[in-house]
């Protein structure tokens, strides 16, 4: 190279243009200017920079009260919340590189794919490579998955890169779902899905939905808002416990029966209703839908939602205002001729059970006589048609019910006014034909008659337990509270009782639980006509009949298996219900305690029993059994070896275990364990759990209490 | 005794280095919890190990400007060693480099772990280079109007246009604004230095068109890089900028006057590199006004500083130096500034001696150390001058 010298020495050959220095100084400064005008317009001008920015400022921000349980009648739980989660990806994360992602993206799929079982890992892997492709900083992987899910996911291919406590990339979003614990009473529970309210989750929203707070968040890494100082602004209020009137047996009883009556007759619909009959309390309300596959889904609240024609059950309607308003009496008789009767020019049939010729009221009752009521209304309102009519409204027939629960069904009852009422309206009313009621509003009706003509509002709900324990009880109310006198309903819940005893019924007269009721049997009015081939069958009744503690109606709609009457359809499902629930020792029979069955290991084989109602059973009868290994099993499913030795096997209602809350921060590890029935008790005042006193996998056993230690 | 600690050189450009030092600790102390979050070490020790680069880098600077830079020219071997190491260093990276955010940039260290940007070290040792070739440029010495215009042009290619095409080429293939910044400083650099116009706009022309030809023709010569810069330019123009822009808007748009104050950040959990790439927008976010007129100034104060080094200083080497470092760092500043308020595509460019950064702020004291000694040495020649001893430096 050149030999290098220091050249200062020869100043003339310098280039020292000042012209060049002001012009790159001058340069430089613009644009620094220039970005201290673009930092106040961004401050100051920029609308999307502000709403960029509103998205990161410290916020004042909802929290989410948890909503109240449900509980059944005897403080069972039904529904609570329970934690999930939402899991995204953030592709765009620091520390997710090519390499990683090229190198484990095939096994993630099939890890995902394997675990979910949803998509296949091809399918899988494309969703990946779409997200990754645009850097998606929010990718939705899989969403509604349980705490002991997330703790699987986490350790899958390409989430499991993570530092002390940073996952590359995996998002967690919490949010509480509704869990039916025991997956029954869907459709009268319901549900609140944005505005929509169902059931009672629908009608106790309002005490179910607590208050939401408000608290100071700020978004930190992967998009999660967290507090800023800890406090609330306003402190979120937790829900209220709502005691709902069902019982937790009665309503697994009366879903099993009906969902085997449907099955049996292959019915359209079905519906059940099982009310205690002094309070009204709703203790068990079950729907089914036949679907096209021939499965049987409870998804609309037939009992409450769909008014129909109620038929013969009508006729104690009937009956009540024959007697009460003419006098009439069982004895007094009318002619039925042939079972035919011509009124204009309509005819009313009888059915083939129906005597000919003159019968009696009480024949007309417990046979079901089209013939009679519509002649009896005909002849004896006929002139003066708002007459019956305003009986009808004494019962509060043409009012809705108003229970809390929404979606009801407005009665219909015609009245001359309308356009369509003729003189054929009035005796085809007598038996149940243009007018609709809801199932829940006749057995509203029947309940009055059975709870001695005081007719009481149904109720859903017992009582409201705000979180401090206060416990507001809701009233049973009367809706009349004086159907008739009391001689004569005693006399018409004699006749119901030969219903069963004689009438439409018999077919359910054997039995250890006296019942009485009255059936129906509705031609279904299908495309513009009734169909003389399809039927609805219902049935009303109350057991035990010599002192009435539960009425209940069974609704069967289009039954297709040949039976197609109340008395065959719908009354043996009421019998089915009825027994069980003697069985299960809910009520007593008071005539026939003393009177053990021939054979009592027979009498409870193959059922399955609360162990306390086996015990007093066995204590009754002298049952031999041992006892079952389980310690001391809930529920026991009963098999008679002998005459009158029984084996029990312990029954688990719902597998429920312990799960892992190690590691969950401490609130959702409370909901999750108190929601299987644990009691809780926290240690520590950390936020998350360190350690649990019940070791995972360990079984459930309600009211437990489980420590939970937190750092 | 006194004097083996004083500060030497040129006082406002020292206020402003420590300015930007003090700054750079003060703001590392918010922006290193993400990292201490995300990598799992307390942020108190990734705060520490950033204190003690800060204070090693002041050593550095003050150590270097105390040495002569004249030392560079003891033997005529230096600098070009220099220059061909860091070109090593760059073909090395792109070959066996560290992949961070698809790109090789970096250069792990065997043995001991350190990584660094080999560009760092390429683009000073390119702009000493220059200065280098240019003092031994016969022409610089005089105005050249004989020498026929080709003739100039070819003498040029060789001179000053290869080295810089040789480092801007091979750092492009990674890190094209860093490459463009390179090119920048070293165009400016020729300018500053009298290069006569006509030249300087027909490399101009040339190198605009050759980059232009490449941002195209890369992605079928299979550079990956090329769809990120495609993307990032594309989206310059659009409704809604890119991620890393929008939140470096939001960041900047929350400033305003006082700022949300220490640590008070919230886009530094969110912005990619709140540490490094977009220190700029979270000192504006956590110290408002006041943070940006503190940074603003500082390098304000650095460039005019240096400008008036180069104005002063008459020893053509020394004047290389610092109108070379001097550009390097505004520049770099200066694009890192405008990447994030949002004048410039998304880039990765730390803030001089600011971004958390080991490496790269030692490399960065090292150019500033530099200027300074340039300063010192044309300070003490001046009162030598007056002085009947002849500088001792000067032998």
């Amino acid at each position: 190279m050149t030999n290098v010298e220091p050249s200062s020495k020869s100043p003339g050959a310098l280039i020292r243009s000042a012209w060049r220095r002001i012009l790159v100084a001058l340069i430089i400064l613009l644009l620094f200017s220039l970005t201290v005008v673009r930092v106040l317009s961004i401050q100051f001008f920029h609308s999307k920079a502000a709403r960029y920015a509103k998205a990161y400022t410290v916020q004042e921000r909802p929290v989410e009260a948890v909503r109240g349980d449900i509980l059944d009648c005897n403080g069972r739980l039904l529904v609570t919340s329970v934690p999930i989660y939402d899991i995204y990806f953030d592709f765009g994360a620091e520390g997710l590189t090519n390499r990683i992602f090229r190198s484990e993206v095939d096994a993630l799929a099939r890890a995902l794919s394997n675990y979910f079982e949803d998509r296949t890992a091809g399918e899988y892997k494309r969703l990946l490579e779409k997200g990754y492709r645009q850097r998606h900083r929010y990718f939705p992987i899989k969403k509604g998955i349980s705490y002991r899910d997330w703790q699987v996911v986490r350790t899958f291919p390409l989430f499991r890169h993570q530092t002390r406590n940073y996952i590359v990339g995996l998002i967690r979003v919490p949010r509480y779902r509704r869990l039916n614990v025991y997956g029954i009473a869907d459709r009268v529970i319901g549900y609140v899905r944005n505005d929509v309210k169902v059931g009672i989750e629908g009608g106790y929203d309002a005490y179910l939905a607590g208050s939401h707070g408000t608290q100071r968040m700020k978004k930190t890494y992967g998009g999660v808002w967290v507090p800023v100082d800890g406090g609330y602004v306003v402190e979120p209020m937790m829900g209220a416990t709502v005691q709902s009137t069902l019982d937790y047996r009665i309503q697994r009883i009366a879903e099993q029966a009906l969902l085997r009556g449907m099955i049996r007759h292959r019915a359209e619909w079905g519906s059940v209703v099982v009310m205690e009959t002094a309070t009204g309390a709703v203790r068990a309300l079950a729907n089914l839908t036949r679907k096209p596959s021939d499965q049987y889904w409870d998804d609309r609240n037939y009992a409450i939602g769909e008014a129909v024609e109620p038929g013969s059950t009508i006729k104690l309607a009937t009956l009540l205002v024959l007697m009460k308003d003419k006098d009439l009496r069982p004895s007094d008789s009318i002619d039925v001729d042939g079972g035919r009767f011509r009124i204009y020019d309509r005819t009313i049939r009888d059915g083939a059970q129906v005597p000919h010729g003159y019968i009696s009221l009480r024949e007309a009752f417990i046979y079901s006589s089209n013939v009679a009521f519509g002649r009896w209304a005909y002849e004896l309102y006929g002139e003066n048609p708002e007459r019956f009519l305003q009986q009808l409204r004494a019962l509060k027939l043409h009012e809705p019910l108003g229970a809390a629960v929404p979606g009801e069904a407005r009665p219909f009852i015609p009245t001359p006014e309308d356009k369509r009422w003729s003189g054929t309206t009035l005796p085809w009313l007598a038996f149940g034909y243009g007018l609709k009621l809801t199932p829940l509003q006749i057995l509203t009706l029947y309940n009055g008659v059975v709870n001695g003509g005081r007719m009481v509002k149904p109720r859903f709900v017992e009582a409201i337990i705000e979180p401090d324990g206060d416990r507001t009880e809701i009233e049973p109310q009367t809706r009349v509270a004086k159907m008739a006198s009391r001689a004569l309903i005693d006399t018409i819940k004699t006749l119901m009782e030969e219903v069963v005893r004689h009438g439409t019924a018999r077919g359910i007269r054997r039995g250890k639980v006296p019942i009485g009721g009255k059936t129906g049997t509705v031609w279904l009015y299908k495309e513009g006509r009734y169909q003389r081939d399809r039927f609805r069958a219902s049935f009303v009744g109350f057991f035990p009949a010599e002192a009435p503690k539960y009425t209940a109606i069974v609704v069967i709609n289009d039954p297709q298996n040949g039976f197609h009457s109340g008395g065959s359809v719908a009354a043996p499902i009421l019998r089915e219900i009825a027994e069980k629930m003697y069985l299960q020792m809910i009520f007593e029979v008071p005539s026939r305690r003393s009177v053990p069955p021939h054979r009592p290991a027979r009498w409870v084989d193959r059922k399955k029993l609360p162990m306390t109602a086996f015990e007093t059973w066995a204590r009754r009868w002298g049952l031999v059994y041992e006892e079952p290994e389980s310690t001391a099993p809930e529920w026991i499913f009963t098999r008679a070896v002998s005459d009158d030795t029984v084996h029990l096997s312990p029954v688990r209602l719902l597998r429920r275990d312990v799960p892992n809350v190690k590691g969950l921060p401490v609130a959702d590890a409370v909901y999750m364990v108190e929601g299987l029935g644990l009691k809780t008790e926290i240690r520590g005042t950390g936020m998350r759990v360190t350690a649990q006193s019940l070791p995972p996998g360990t079984p459930v056993r309600p009211r437990r209490k489980i420590v939970l230690w937190t750092e | 005794m006194k004097d083996i600690f004083k500060l030497e050189g040129d006082r406002p450009l020292w206020y402003a280095i420590i300015t930007l030092l003090i700054a750079s600790v003060v703001i590392m102390a918010s922006t290193t919890k993400v990292l201490g979050y995300r990598t799992g070490q307390p942020h108190l020790i990734i705060w520490l190990r950033h204190l003690t680069f800060a204070a090693i880098a002041f050593f550095l600077v003050f150590r270097i400007h105390r040495a002569d830079y004249r030392g560079l020219l003891k033997n005529p071997w230096i600098i070009p060693i220099i220059y061909w190491f860091s070109i090593l260093l760059l073909v090395l990276t792109l070959a066996a480099g560290v992949e961070i955010n698809d790109a090789r940039r970096w250069l792990r260290l065997p043995f001991i772990g350190i990584q660094f940007q080999s560009s760092d070290i390429a683009r000073i040792a390119l702009l000493l280079f220059l200065a280098l070739r240019y003092i031994t440029d016969p022409d610089h010495q005089k105005p050249n109007t004989e020498t026929p215009f080709g003739e100039a042009m070819q003498q040029q290619l060789f001179r000053y246009i290869l080295p810089i095409s040789l480092t801007t080429g091979l750092i492009l293939i990674a890190d094209l604004s860093t490459a463009v910044l390179t090119g920048l400083t070293a165009f400016v650099f020729l300018f500053m230095m009298g290069l006569p116009l006509r030249y300087l706009i027909a490399w101009g022309v040339l190198a605009a068109g050759l980059l232009i030809a490449f941002f195209f023709i890369a992605p079928y010569i299979g550079i990956e890089r090329a769809a990120t810069w495609q993307n990032r330019l594309l989206q310059m123009n659009q409704d809604t900028p890119p991620y890393q822009a929008r939140l470096a808007m939001a960041a900047i748009h929350k400033g305003t006057f006082l700022g949300a104050g220490p640590g008070g950040s919230i886009l530094r959990d969110f912005l990619p590199n709140s540490f490094s790439d977009y220190v700029y927008a979270i000192i504006l976010e956590e110290y408002g006004w006041l943070g940006m007129s503190i940074i603003l100034a500082s390098f304000l104060m650095l460039f005019i500083r240096g400008l008036h080094i180069f104005h002063r200083v008459e020893e053509p080497f020394g004047r290389g130096i610092v109108i070379g470092m001097t550009l390097l760092i505004t520049f770099q500043a200066l694009f890192h500034i405008m990447v994030n308020v949002g004048l410039f595509p998304v880039t990765g460019l730390t803030l001089p001696m600011v971004s958390m950064g080991g490496t790269s702020m030692l490399i960065l004291s090292t150019a500033l150390g530099l200027i300074l000694s340039v300063a010192r040495v044309h300070e003490a020649e001046k009162q030598s001058h007056s002085d009947p001893h002849p500088d001792p430096a000067y032998e």
